[in-house]
């Protein structure tokens, strides 16, 4: 079983809030993968709006994602990218 | 508690648990809990084999959530803007969230029944939210017990039908209270017997069940909601208001044989009258006609009414479109719903097609979250004198020129005579605004090129005794008048019908009532205009014959009652039924009522 791990900073304003957190979960529904995401000493399944709401990541905050399964590599790269692009968040 | 259980187990004759006494007769058989009466999240549990089935229960009130939801974030998105709507979406995340499911899974597992499994559930994550000490997080725990209250929702209105399992047999119905749409649909051939928490002689369950000769009693502990287990066995004395709990081996034979008899008795006269007078219009031995109309508020309802062999709708609730959700049903949807129930009863009736459909009484029996957001949380000290049926009307005019305007189209389009019926009105300004608002709706309708109903009558409830007091003056305003029993009782003896502490102290008829409604006949009818009935008061064999002998002209009641209020009516002439509802004019005191009643053959 093929599994991908990154880290990422997490660089929008309001860190894993509301919005960004319900369109991280949302993006990791799409794929078959188990994705964990964890903070600090905090693990969450990143399905799991609760879960990721949970780790109460700000603005600053590293975010260790890992996928596990066939579709990881894209699972990965599609949810850092979102993370990346700061959840298309207008500030 | 203890002590009894271990008594029924050992064969100890235990007393029966006095309470009230409501419609005579015995009833033994097992425990049906009614899933429609008020769960309490707090201490509701499930037997071990409906596990699986309130998980299910659980899954399908969570879907109907999250479409709702789903919904929601759409109109928020196009009426306000895409980022508003995100709460929406972040909310039925929330609800599909894997660890708040798995939990609540589990929960109804170890038999918390689903609504507690939910809401405790949703309250740990909430908790946990909460402890992280985070501003913004901790709001998400308002959202998170939120949506847990919007599933819990539809768990409480979701019926047991499907679920609960098959009553063919005969079962005892337990609930908090019925209210008007239950009783509408109670089964006499399945329900053995009626105990309920809340209640007194006049309330709807009350009457109804005497009407149908089903034993009940009221005022039971509420605790018992979550003691008794589906099909365990009790008994009930509604003769003289006696709960048996746990009835030995002796009791239960005693009890069943007095019951087998009644019932064998009853089902016999039923049968004679529904083969004889089914296919019968109402009228009186000298065949003078009363009318005999149903009150029904679901598609089930007005089927039944149609085979019962009502003459017409005289109540179309229609509070079950628009309770219990969080949005109301637009325009289309109550257009297809009135031409489902609409056709249901055109199709099976066997006599006229009149349907008169009552507008929207919100405020009143279940509550209506939708209006919330109009007119903020509905939580009156006295809801009964507050803001219901045409006083949220006029102030949301919108609302009502929507459901009159499909009420209208769905009437054009069906072969059924449609009639309209205004709820809660007191005033006269009332009365006319209603009736500039319609024939506005009429003429918009007309202008746009819908085809809209020939003919459409436009009547009043009669329930507060402002309108029964103004009644000669709304008839120049009006075609017709219903006269609400139910809730006209309530407002002139002052005495709510669901508290037993008052209603109990008084009778199913006071000389009071029964003169204003001998008021309200004779004014209405001086200027002409038509006058029905449409409580459960019509439904009382006895009772029924009088109101026609008193001159109201259509007595609309719960479908199963119609058959036997036929027969009750045809036993003499009208002659007859005018001089003795005249003696109870002249009555003032209950006791003289009584002697009238039960010098009637």
């Amino acid at each position: 079983m093929p599994v991908a791990e990154k880290s990422v900073v997490i660089v929008n304003k309001v860190g894993l809030h509301a919005r960004p957190a319900s369109l991280l979960v949302q993006a990791a529904a799409q794929f078959q993968s188990r994705i964990q995401v964890s903070c600090g000493d905090k693990a969450a399944n990143a399905k799991s709006i609760m879960g990721v709401l949970k780790l109460g990541a700000v603005q600053g905050n590293t975010i260790l994602l890992r996928a596990e399964g066939e579709d990881a590599e894209e699972a990965l790269r599609t949810l850092t990218e979102l993370v990346e692009r700061k959840f298309d968040e207008e500030e | 508690m203890s002590f009894t259980m271990m008594a029924g187990e050992s064969n100890f004759v235990v007393e029966p648990m006095r309470v009230l006494a409501i419609s005579p007769g015995i009833a033994i058989g097992p425990v049906r809990i009614s899933r429609q009466s008020k769960l309490s999240i707090d201490a509701a549990t499930i037997a071990a084999e409906r596990i699986e089935a309130e998980q299910h229960r659980l899954l399908q009130a969570i879907a109907k959530a999250v479409e709702e939801l789903r919904r929601l974030a759409e109109q928020v998105a196009q009426a306000v803007g895409p980022g508003e709507a995100g709460i929406f979406e972040a909310q039925r995340l929330m609800l599909q969230d894997p660890e708040l499911l798995d939990e609540a899974v589990e929960l109804i597992g170890q038999q918390y029944s689903a609504s507690r499994a939910l809401h405790e559930a949703a309250e740990r994550q909430a908790r946990e939210l909460e402890a992280l000490e985070n501003e913004t997080l901790a709001a998400r725990a308002a959202d998170i017990r939120d949506v847990a209250k919007r599933a819990i929702r539809h768990l409480q209105y979701t019926t047991s039908d499907g679920t609960g399992g098959d009553d063919s047999k005969g079962v005892l119905l337990v609930a908090h209270d019925l209210t008007p749409s239950d009783t509408v649909n109670l089964n006499p051939e399945s329900i053995l017997g009626i105990c309920t928490v809340v209640g007194g002689p006049t309330t709807h369950a009350a009457i109804i069940a005497r009407a149908l000769e089903i034993p009940a009693i009221a005022g039971i502990d509420p605790h018992l909601l979550d003691i008794l287990r589906e099909g365990q066995q009790i008994a009930i004395d509604g003769t003289q208001g006696l709960l048996y709990l746990h009835p030995v081996a002796e009791q239960q034979r005693l009890l069943r044989t007095s019951m087998d008899q009644r019932w064998q008795e009853r089902n016999w006269r039923r049968t004679q009258h529904m083969t004889q007078w089914r296919n019968q219009r109402g009228s009186t031995a000298d065949g003078r006609p009363v009318q005999i109309f149903a009150n029904v508020g679901d598609l089930e309802g007005t089927q039944a009414a149609a085979e019962a062999g009502a003459e017409g709708i005289g109540l179309l609730r229609t509070e079950i479109l628009f309770g219990g959700r969080p949005i109301f049903p637009d325009e289309q949807e109550q257009f297809e719903t009135y031409m489902l129930l609409f056709r249901a009863f055109a199709d099976h009736a066997l006599f006229g097609k009149t349907i008169i459909a009552r507008t929207l009484d919100a405020g009143a029996d279940k509550p209506f979250p939708a209006l919330e957001p109009l007119l903020g949380p509905l939580q009156e000290a006295n809801p009964a004198l507050g803001l219901r049926g045409v006083r949220i009307h006029l102030m949301h005019e919108e609302l009502l020129r929507q459901q009159l305007r499909a009420l209208l189209r769905a009437g054009a389009e069906t072969t059924i005579d449609l009639h309209i019926l205004f709820p809660m009105v007191a005033t006269f300004e009332e009365v006319r605004r209603l009736r500039a608002i319609y024939t506005s709706v009429r003429q918009e309708l007309v202008r746009s090129g819908q085809s809209i109903p020939q003919a459409t009558q436009l009547g009043i409830m009669v329930e507060t005794p402002a309108a029964a007091i103004m009644a000669g003056a709304f008839a120049r305003e009006v075609d017709f008048f219903s006269i609400g029993a139910n809730d006209l009782f309530q407002y002139t003896m002052a005495a709510d019908r669901t508290n037993s502490r008052v209603s109990s102290m008084f009778a199913p008829l006071e000389p009071a009532v029964w003169r204003l409604i001998g008021q309200i006949v004779h004014a209405t009818k001086s200027h002409g205009k038509a006058v029905a009935l449409c409580g459960e008061l019509a439904a009382d064999p006895r009772i029924g014959p009088l109101l026609a002998g008193l001159g109201v002209q259509e007595l609309s009641m719960s479908p199963p009652a119609i058959v036997n209020v036929k027969a009750a009516l045809h036993r003499h002439s009208l002659e007859y039924w005018q001089k003795r509802a005249l003696e109870l004019l002249k009555a003032e005191t209950v006791m003289e009522m009584q002697v009238v009643l039960e010098s009637l053959d």
